[in-house]
């Protein structure tokens, strides 16, 4: 698995901010944090679409005293949040926006919009070799052949 | 359950799908036409899809804590309103105080929980809802919406670890937070500047706004205590494990392999491998599974086996004694102390002196001592009961005491070893030299398990027996409730000024009563058992002052079970308890020799009913004139042979070794493993269908079961009745 790390950050409680393109590669654990966002006025909550058809919510937490970090006091602006994105299973590659809504007491909301590529691994990076390791044999001819990959060493199958 | 998955697709129009359960796989097998595939060692959360396991409530009932000062809602005063020129809709306004009691009626509000953190508060009252509303003058109190009034939406902060909420309003731009100034709620600035001062100001709530459901798949090792119920610390969560994915047709189980358990099937706190502060159980690690070592012998053959490693070899310790020789190879180690060793952890039985302690000798003729002391056992120091437990090497002089004295006695520091009597002892010349006047004394055990060692490990059971010079000859109870005989036993206990008495009794619905019989003085013991409760009553009368000081407690016994009582007193010391089952229920202190020379009981024990001795309500009616320990009574059960203390599963350090785990499984593929035909008939009963949808079955099944069945399969008859 790859890992990326973002900061998102802010000057102003209705910002809203759309991030250049993000290149992944593959099986990525994406990290975000919003330790540059503006706590100018407290924020409520945290809303975040992943692009993928997963969401979070994160409710903030200002009693967290012993975790007060350069004056800041919300507990969204100091956790960091992460993410599994997997590669395309219908192309090589695929496009998604996450986006992050920061939710403050004035009803403000800043937005952050990141528009994520998501490029495929080509077969030799993700597979490589493949070894037989066993073949099931079915009615009419049909076999299932097992093969453990030497990238990751993931029994796979195929029909014939 | 579903596995979890990725799939990539490839330049040339196909693609892959990878299963996290198949990432690092361990070995692939076949047998009777099913897959067999062993995983890697993970948590099992790893290859299965998580459910989202929080909810969030859409209103609450709750009380609003101001720093111990509770909102409580009142009805407006009607006079009051009337004063400030309303005299018509009294009913729409309520009003507010704070109270220093949360737990009422007025002081629990509902809380309604909107999306994007908006709430509103009221109270539901005299058939109407009374929202907490900002009016006109920017002031907020209680109004029914009758009125008009819209500010009754707030922005919230939520704080789930304190069950803490801060309530906001915007003000002309602002906004405004919710804090208690005085006995009124006030909306005060939240800038940039002053933020520090929301935090402050937080609004304890009794419930959380969010519901956990624990459906962690992950395996768990959980100790449950005396009452059943799971300590705090009595969960080792999260455990990794090798699962055994079987694959039939297009369905996969899985069944869970047991890396927890010793190589004889026991859970045991004893991977010698495993050492932190944090962890409490050791029992993680044990195994690793290797292979599918077994594949097809015959294809009758049902049993698949699996071949794992593991790292410490038990030895199972039974009550009495048990030889064991150390494994040839103790690898990592070359040879490990006792103390390093997870015997303690793993349940060894620890007592203040070695009579009833774990014990351990090694057999060694290459051990030369100096002043004439001998090597005794080594044993563990401390008490069954809890607290700290160290393993201790015992030393007596066999000229100056027997050896089975040497066994019971006292150590030489008069409690339980530990380290620092240990620097005191060592730094203290004048104690050091002193220790030659003592007839036995311990030191931190040096023992040594070293490969191929030979070893006898102790452990208490039955047949040890009290020491009988303890015992006072005491005629039971029965022959004095049947001859009435009063043989006086008593006096001799009041002279010891000391004694204790057990028994035992079941929890069946029985009442009784047993008690040390007494004349016109208020004084001795009582023991009844009335319904479910266990009443103990001890009335020590000073006949110097002519008062009598009670003791009294009342408990609940284990109904249907056997129960054990122990009473125990000391008037030199001043202390008594009552004892039931595997605690003491009640201990008090008096003043040292207050009632010393002074009778404690006016009369030997007796039980109210006479039936009752030729029932043998009450057994195994025990008397000494001694105190008995606390520690003691917690054994007596044992010695007595009405408890067994389990068996104990200890583990040495043995390098890699292996081992192999069976796996029974009923395949479900229909051949004939019976004849090794390959034609089958298939009877299908119990099945009430119309004959329609019989024949449809029928055709069903036939037409499918090609595809379905082992290639080399033919299906000779198909029956439904």
């Amino acid at each position: 698995m790859n890992t990326k790390l973002l900061s998102l950050s802010s000057t102003n409680t209705s910002q809203t901010t759309i991030l250049s393109t993000v290149g992944l590669v593959d099986y990525t654990l994406l990290s975000i944090s919003l330790s540059g966002v503006t706590e100018r006025l407290l924020p409520t909550h945290l809303s975040i679409n992943w692009g993928d058809g997963k969401t979070d919510f994160f409710e903030n937490d200002i009693l967290q005293i012993g975790n007060i970090v350069s004056n800041i006091f919300s507990s969204i602006l100091i956790d960091t949040y992460s993410h599994e994105y997997f590669p395309s299973s219908v192309s090589t590659s695929q496009t998604l926006t996450a986006t992050f809504s920061l939710y403050y007491v004035n009803s403000d909301i800043s937005t952050f919009t990141l528009p994520l590529s998501i490029t495929n691994y080509d077969y030799t990076t993700s597979v490589g070799d493949v070894q037989l390791v066993n073949t099931n044999y079915l009615q009419n001819d049909r076999k299932i052949h097992q093969l453990v990959t030497d990238e990751g060493g993931y029994l796979v199958e195929l029909l014939t | 359950m579903r596995f979890q998955k990725f799939s990539r697709y490839f330049n040339g129009g196909y693609n892959l799908t990878f299963y996290n359960a198949l990432s690092g796989i361990v070995d692939v097998k076949n047998k009777n036409y099913t897959n067999f595939i062993l995983t890697r060692n993970t948590n099992i959360s790893n290859i299965l899809e998580n459910e989202d396991q929080t909810l969030k409530s859409e209103s609450l009932l709750t009380n609003l804590n101001f720093s111990d000062n509770f909102l409580t809602f009142q009805k407006a005063d009607a006079r009051i309103l009337a004063l400030s020129g309303i005299y018509n809709q009294s009913e729409y306004y309520g009003n507010y105080n704070f109270t220093t009691n949360g737990d009422t009626l007025s002081t629990n509000f509902v809380i309604t929980l909107k999306s994007d953190n908006v709430c509103n508060i009221y109270q539901y009252f005299d058939y109407a809802k009374y929202y907490l509303t900002r009016n006109a003058n920017n002031e907020l109190n209680f109004y029914t919406q009758n009125l008009g009034l819209t500010a009754y939406d707030f922005k919230y902060i939520y704080s789930r670890p304190n069950k803490a909420i801060f309530l906001f309003q915007t003000l002309s731009g602002i906004p405004h937070f919710i804090k208690k100034t005085g006995n009124f709620l006030t909306l005060s600035p939240s800038t940039s500047a002053n933020k520090a001062s929301v935090y402050v100001n937080p609004i304890y709530l009794s419930k959380d706004i969010y519901s956990d459901f624990d459906i962690n798949p992950n395996t768990s090792y959980v100790e449950y205590g005396d009452d059943n119920n799971i300590p705090k610390n009595g969960i080792l969560k999260d455990l990794e494990n090798n699962y055994l994915l079987h694959r039939e047709n297009d369905s996969t189980d899985i069944i869970v392999l047991k890396n927890q358990l010793s190589q004889y099937n026991t859970f045991t706190s004893g991977n010698t491998l495993l050492s932190s502060q944090e962890l409490k159980f050791f029992v993680d690690g044990m195994r690793n599974y290797t292979s599918i070592c077994n594949d097809i012998n015959t294809e009758k053959d049902e049993t698949l086996a699996l071949n794992y490693v593991f790292y410490n070899k038990p030895y199972e310790i039974i009550p009495g004694l048990n030889r064991f020789t150390a494994p040839d190879n103790m690898s990592p180690f070359n040879r490990i102390n006792i103390n390093d060793t997870k015997f303690v952890e793993s349940g060894a039985f620890g007592y203040p002196t070695p009579e009833y302690a774990d014990k351990v000798f090694r057999f060694d003729d290459s051990v030369s001592y100096d002043d004439g002391q001998t090597y005794l056992c080594t044993w563990l120091s401390g008490s069954p009961l809890g607290g700290d437990k160290v393993w201790v090497d015992r030393y007596y002089y066999p000229d100056l005491i027997e050896k089975s004295l040497a066994l019971a006695g006292d150590n030489t520091f008069n409690l339980t070893y530990d380290d620092v009597v240990e620097k005191l002892v060592a730094g203290n010349t004048s104690i050091k030299d002193s220790l030659s006047s003592f007839t036995v004394f311990d030191k931190k055990s040096d023992m040594l398990f070293v490969p191929n060692g030979k070893y006898t490990y102790e452990r208490i059971k039955a047949e040890d027996t009290i020491n009988e010079n303890n015992l006072v000859v005491v005629t039971p109870c029965q022959s004095l409730a049947t001859t009435g005989n009063n043989i006086n036993y008593f006096k001799q206990l009041n002279d010891a000024g000391k004694f204790t008495v057990k028994f035992y009794f079941d929890g069946n619905e029985q009442n009784w009563k047993f008690r040390s019989k007494r004349n016109n003085t208020n004084g001795g013991l009582i023991i009844e058992k009335i319904g479910g409760n266990l009443v103990f009553t001890m009335d020590l009368y000073n006949p110097g002052f002519v008062e009598t000081i009670t003791f009294s407690e009342t408990v609940k016994y284990k109904p249907s079970q056997r129960n054990f009582i122990c009473f125990s007193i000391d008037t030199v010391v001043g202390q008594l308890y009552f004892f039931l089952n595997n605690q003491i229920v009640g201990y008090y202190t008096f003043d040292k020799y207050q009632f010393y020379g002074k009778q404690m009981i006016f009369g030997d024990f007796v039980l109210d009913d006479v039936d009752f001795f030729t029932q043998k309500t009450l057994s195994k009616i025990g008397l000494t004139s001694e105190y008995t320990s606390e520690n003691l009574a917690f054994i007596t059960p044992i010695l007595d042979g009405e408890s067994v203390i389990d068996p104990l599963t200890v583990t040495l350090p043995c390098g890699m070794r292996n081992s192999t785990d069976t796996v029974e499984y009923l395949q479900s593929v229909c051949n004939n493993q019976a004849y090794k035909s390959n034609f089958v008939n298939i009877f299908i009963k119990n099945i009430d269908l119309v004959d329609s949808d019989m024949e449809g079955l029928r055709t069903r099944i036939t037409s499918e079961i090609v595809d379905r069945s082992p290639l080399t399969t033919e299906i000779n008859n198909l029956t439904i009745p």
